[in-house]
């Protein structure tokens, strides 16, 4: 795995928490390979809760930010969220120029086994519930960074649960009315 | 939404989630108290908790497509570890990757198609090439291993990966002699010629792309040509290929482009002609017949097109001694040949890769050889002036040319035995193969004995001899089990099949092309051994494969679409079958010129078998003349293939009731089988029961039965005592043992057959219902109506599971179960079953047909025995005034005897067959249907014509 040393990643994820794009290309190589890792747990369908590992990203730097005792942190919250913010910006970024990119384009007539391909239906789909999300962050932004951390971050619910400072069983509740919530609003829209 | 009423939905989303779902509207309505916009709201989200898929699948698709990464070393790809990039081409990227597991290590290149490369365009280049090595098998070219599509999406292939260098950079390094080259050329040239008999041109050799792997001694490197990737077949099925030609030509090398490459004309098997003659000077001289300098356009075209080249001879003359020396060996022969190959004309270059090869041979061996000096001297500018617009195209392409050449990076490394091992046994494997082509029965004709010996004996070689070549090893057992398949030898052909399906797996892992293949072929074995569970499951996953590394269109698929359908129809899965084999005919009719053996096979075991299944014996018999007409023709009378349609032929005419014609061609179809296959072969066996059914229809008992016993004795032999297969001869010939009036023999054997079936096919399988009505049948002729009505309600049921309701098996049963009710004296049941019974065969088989007529019968019987007269007279009119009417074609022998009408008291039912019999009083019409593996019995007695008949009808079953 091509990993900057990890010191640097926390100081170029800081940056950019505090709105320095330059530092998402130092980001890059690292965030790739998380999100190479999510997708494939994902598409093995391996549940967070069970199985998929929490990020790299998130769990090496922190690791790194403890024992360094990085002063600009304010929490272990903090940390955690920005990483999943990021991984949610970089892929909703992505998502929304792959659909507005290929819309009316030709559609693919390739016969080899398309389950996996990533077409621009799906990029709608990324793009509506990024939208949905935004939506519920105007009246509960909590909800919000319980998605972003348990489906863009990758994390558990125990993790979820510690990151946030909350109990397992609240995360728990969080995210089914989050989850209801945010699927409405998306059929709401696409009706 | 505010913040406070959210709080409120929250809370209550809280609480009624935990109750269950039918109290929680109940709840909702009582803690709203009145505020219906809350309760809604608060059910809406409650029916939304459900998965989480609508936010992990557009994440996890966004993350895929996004990480999708250049360079893949250290990824794995299907079951290979990528252990580094070798090449970059224009269209794809090449890796060395390795297969590891426990037993088996495997060095591959894997050819993936660029992120962001994977146009429409390039993907269908991809996957001609993919498709090109597919059907080429040479020891001098990489072997196509498997293929599939990352789980991004990517199209990749898995080649034989060839540790070697660069033919050029080969000779240089271990300074081979002039004729050592040519040695090595000529091999190259042999790799050439088989693409081209397969109508495949490579259209961009070059030294790159022609690898040499050493050998031990470092002078009998073996080569292996790569890159098929803008090869053009010359079939008219690559058509398309014509359109692009643009395109292909941005990625060929402009060093060894042909002159009609660069001006983007038509390509023939000349064009490689050139550019193995560039290879060849280079070899010779060191040089390329033109360098270019600045790769400017200009120069470029000028140099293909116009540039007179110089001799090889002249070239390495007059630097030092040893260059002399060579001049003086090239010119003459080694000049002319050379030259002839790459002259401007396509048409004044040898006309083949052989001729060449064969030129080069002459020179070694000190014979004269064909290519003369350019007596007509090659005038500049000649071909340009006759190209004028070629050379415009040919600016513009030349800078795509050398922008997008294929550049393989191609490391020299340790010399690989493996590697070399794989070649030579592949040249083992072609020559054992073609050994045993006559083998094939087509070929063999009478003489299997000798082709069984010698399948025994290479068998025992390959098993013992190619321990150590897995590969080969597969490759060969699959051959020579395909061979016992084919000669109907199964217990030999298992054991190789098996072992060549092990050692792929191995091999390649689970997902590639010689997978499928031993897949495909341990179905058709089991599905030969009557193992239909087993088989259906191998074919899909040949299938699955093949659709998956070949696409839908491939003819590959298509025959494990074939063999899907058939193991589908055996099994009764009639609707599952339907659009498989007509989606075979259609997609073999499309891709194959008319009259193509597949073709033939598609309507005889595909479409018509299926039509004959369910009862639509004319269309069934349409399919099966057709593919008679093609057998004929492709093979002549005496052939397998044509001795099959004619027997499956002369079933249909049987069912039509056409009993001569069925009779003739049932007789010429055993004798040509007995002759072609052998007299212990299983399709033999098929034969013999479909003669003797048709013979026990006609009344001939004794021969029948001699036949049944023969089959009997043959399938038991064959397929073991478990087999569908005998079970339904058992079946057979237990309805004969009836239908003599040997009851109890007879019974018992229905009873065994059934068993074998249950076990094999399940409880549901139409089979086994039919085999019950048989039985069912048997127990009325001896008076236990009970049981047989017992027995038949189950056969319908099982029939209503597994067939079309229309189906006529189903009628015939209900209309034997009305005869058992009326025995059972239950009237008002026994006319509804033969009502329906009556209205649904009048549709499936026709008024004419002995079970239509049968059931007529039995409503005369029921309304008799009710007293109803006036109902009995109009259905025995009916009959009657069918007879008349009948088509004689069709017509069911019903009057024979009836001129020696004598009166026959009948009180019991079991003598009544024998008595009639003896009487010849009446016709008494056995008719049986072949059916999936075996024979389903219809019995049809007492088709009654007459006063006698009259009076009889009323008694019999």
């Amino acid at each position: 795995m091509r990993t900057a040393p990890t010191n640097e990643i926390t100081q170029q994820l800081l940056r950019w928490s505090r709105g320095e794009q330059a530092a998402l290309e130092q980001l890059m190589p690292v965030v790739y390979d998380e999100l190479y890792r999510l997708a494939h747990s994902y598409l093995r369908r391996e549940r967070p809760d069970h199985t998929l590992q929490p990020t790299a990203l998130i769990n090496e730097a922190y690791l790194r930010l403890v024992k360094q005792d990085f002063p600009e942190w304010q929490s272990r919250r903090h940390f955690y969220g920005v990483a999943a913010q990021l991984m949610r910006q970089i892929l909703v970024e992505y998502a929304r120029a792959r659909a507005a990119d290929k819309r009316g384009g030709a559609g693919r007539n390739f016969s080899l086994d398309e389950a996996l391909t990533f077409s621009d239906e799906k990029a709608s789909e990324l793009v509506a519930l990024d939208d949905a999300m935004v939506a519920l962050a105007k009246f509960d932004e909590r909800k919000v960074r319980v998605i972003e951390l348990r489906y863009f971050g990758g994390l558990s619910m125990d993790e979820t649960a510690a990151a946030l400072g909350l109990s397992v069983a609240t995360i728990g509740l969080e995210t089914r009315l989050a989850r209801a919530w945010l699927r409405r609003e998306m059929e709401s829209k696409s009706s | 939404m505010n913040t406070e009423r959210w709080q409120h939905v929250e809370a209550l989303f809280r609480t009624a989630i935990d109750r269950p779902a039918d109290e929680r509207d109940a709840y909702l309505t009582r803690v709203c108290d009145g505020d219906e916009d809350l309760r809604r709201e608060v059910l809406s989200l409650l029916e939304r908790d459900t998965a989480e898929d609508f936010i992990r699948d557009p994440i996890a698709n966004a993350a895929l497509a996004f990480t999708a990464k250049d360079d893949l070393t250290g990824e794995r790809i299907g079951p290979y570890r990528v252990k580094r990039l070798i090449g970059r081409g224009g269209m794809g990227d090449v890796y060395e990757a390795e297969r590891d597991d426990e037993h088996f290590r495997l060095q591959v290149a894997i050819k993936i198609i660029k992120r962001g490369m994977d146009t429409d365009f390039v993907r269908d280049q991809f996957l001609r090439e993919r498709q090109i090595l597919a059907t080429l098998d040479h020891p001098h070219i990489a072997r196509l291993f498997d293929g599939g599509a990352t789980p991004d999406g990517s199209p990749y292939f898995v080649m034989e990966f060839v540790a070697g260098e660069p033919i050029t950079a080969y000779c240089r390094r271990h300074q081979l002699s002039v004729n050592e080259k040519l040695k090595l050329f000529r091999k190259v040239c042999s790799a050439v010629q088989h693409a081209h008999q397969r109508l495949v041109v490579h259209r961009d050799l070059k030294p790159s792309n022609i690898l040499i792997a050493p050998s031990a001694d470092g002078k009998s490197g073996q080569p292996k040509l790569l890159d098929f990737g803008i090869a053009k077949l010359l079939s008219p099925d690559a058509g398309q290929a014509r359109t692009r030609t643009d395109m292909a030509l941005r990625m060929m090398t402009p060093e060894y482009a042909s002159p009609e490459q660069a001006c983007g004309q038509e390509v023939s098997t000349t064009t490689d002609v050139y550019s193995l003659g560039v290879v060849l000077y280079e070899l010779l001289t060191d040089r390329r017949p033109y360098e270019f300098r600045t790769f400017a356009p200009t120069e470029i075209d000028h140099s293909i097109c116009e540039t007179a080249i110089e001799e090889p001879s002249k070239v390495v003359g007059g630097m030092t001694d040893a260059p002399t020396r060579l001049a003086r060996k090239l010119a003459g022969d080694l000049d002319n040949i050379t030259m002839m190959a790459i002259r401007k004309e396509p048409e004044r270059r040898y006309q083949s890769v052989e001729q060449f090869s064969e030129d080069i041979r002459r020179h070694l061996e000190g014979m004269p050889v064909a290519a003369r000096k350019d007596t007509f001297g090659y005038r500049a500018g000649k071909f340009v002036r006759r190209q004028k617009t070629g050379v415009t195209i040919l600016s513009l392409l030349a800078i795509l040319a050398v922008a997008m050449a294929v550049q393989s990076v191609l490391l020299a490394r340790e010399r690989d035995r493996a590697n070399h091992e794989a070649a030579t046994a592949q040249a083992v494997t072609q020559s054992l193969a073609a050994v045993f082509e006559f083998a094939d029965p087509g070929w063999a004709r009478s003489n299997m004995i000798t082709a069984k010996e010698l399948l025994d004996q290479g068998a025992e070689k390959v098993v013992c001899d190619l321990k150590d070549q897995p590969v080969v090893q597969a490759r060969l057992m699959d051959t020579i089990g395909g061979l016992y398949l084919s000669i109907g030898v199964y217990d030999r052909a298992r054991p190789l099949l098996e072992d060549s399906l092990k050692l792929r797996r191995q091999t390649f892992g689970a997902e590639s092309m010689d997978v499928a293949e031993s897949l495909h072929n341990l179905g058709a074995l089991t599905y030969e051994k009557g193992e239909y569970a087993r088989s259906e499951t191998l074919y899909r996953e040949a299938l699955q494969l093949r659709r998956r590394l070949l696409g839908t269109e491939s003819l590959s698929t298509a025959d494990s679409m074939a063999g899907l359908g058939r193991v589908l129809i055996a099994q009764g899965k009639f609707a599952e079958a339907e659009p498989l084999v007509r989606d075979v005919l259609a997609l073999r009719r499309r891709r194959l010129p008319p009259g193509h053996k597949d073709i033939a096979s598609s309507l005889l075991h595909g479409l018509g078998r299926l039509m004959s299944e369910q009862g639509k014996f004319a269309e069934a018999a349409e399919n099966y003349q057709e593919a008679l007409a093609i057998h004929r023709k492709l093979y002549g009378a005496e052939h397998p293939s044509t001795a099959a349609s004619m027997n499956n032929l002369a079933v249909m005419l049987h069912e039509l009731g056409d009993y001569q014609g069925a009779e003739a061609l049932s007789r010429e179809a055993l004798q040509l089988r007995r002759k072609l296959l052998g007299a212990e072969h299983p399709d033999v066996s098929g034969n013999m029961v479909n003669l003797a059914s048709l013979l026990q229809d006609k009344g001939k008992y004794a021969e029948a039965e001699q036949l049944y016993r023969e089959a009997l004795q043959l399938r038991r032999k064959l397929f073991g005592e478990n087999s569908v297969r005998l079970a339904s001869t058992m079946s057979n010939l237990a309805t004969l043992l009836d239908a003599k009036g040997d009851y109890e023999a007879g019974e018992a054997l229905q009873r065994q057959a059934l068993a074998i079936q249950r076990e094999q096919l399940g409880q549901d399988h139409h089979m086994v219902g039919a085999s019950l009505n048989n039985l069912a049948t048997m127990l009325y002729h001896k008076g236990r109506y009970s049981e047989a009505e017992k027995l038949q309600r189950q056969a319908i049921a099982i029939y209503q599971k597994s067939l079309k309701p229309e189906h006529w098996m189903i009628h015939r049963s209900r209309s034997h179960l009305g005869d058992c009710l009326i025995k059972l004296k239950r009237y008002r049941e026994a006319e509804e079953q033969l009502l329906a019974a009556y209205a649904g065969l009048k549709i499936a088989r026709g008024e004419q047909h002995c079970v239509t007529r049968k059931a007529v019968s039995r409503l005369i019987e029921l309304y008799e025995a009710r007293g109803k007269s006036d109902q009995a007279a109009s259905y025995r009119a009916l009959l009657q005034s069918k007879d008349t009417n009948s088509n004689p074609s069709k017509n069911l022998q019903t009057d024979k005897g009836s001129g020696k009408s004598r009166t026959v008291k009948i009180r019991d039912h079991r003598p009544n067959l024998r008595a009639c019999k003896a009487g010849g009083e009446f016709i008494s019409s056995l008719i049986e249907r072949k059916s999936g593996q075996g024979w389903k019995r219809c019995r049809i007695r007492a088709i009654v014509s007459g006063p006698v008949g009259k009076a009889l009808a009323v008694s019999l079953p």
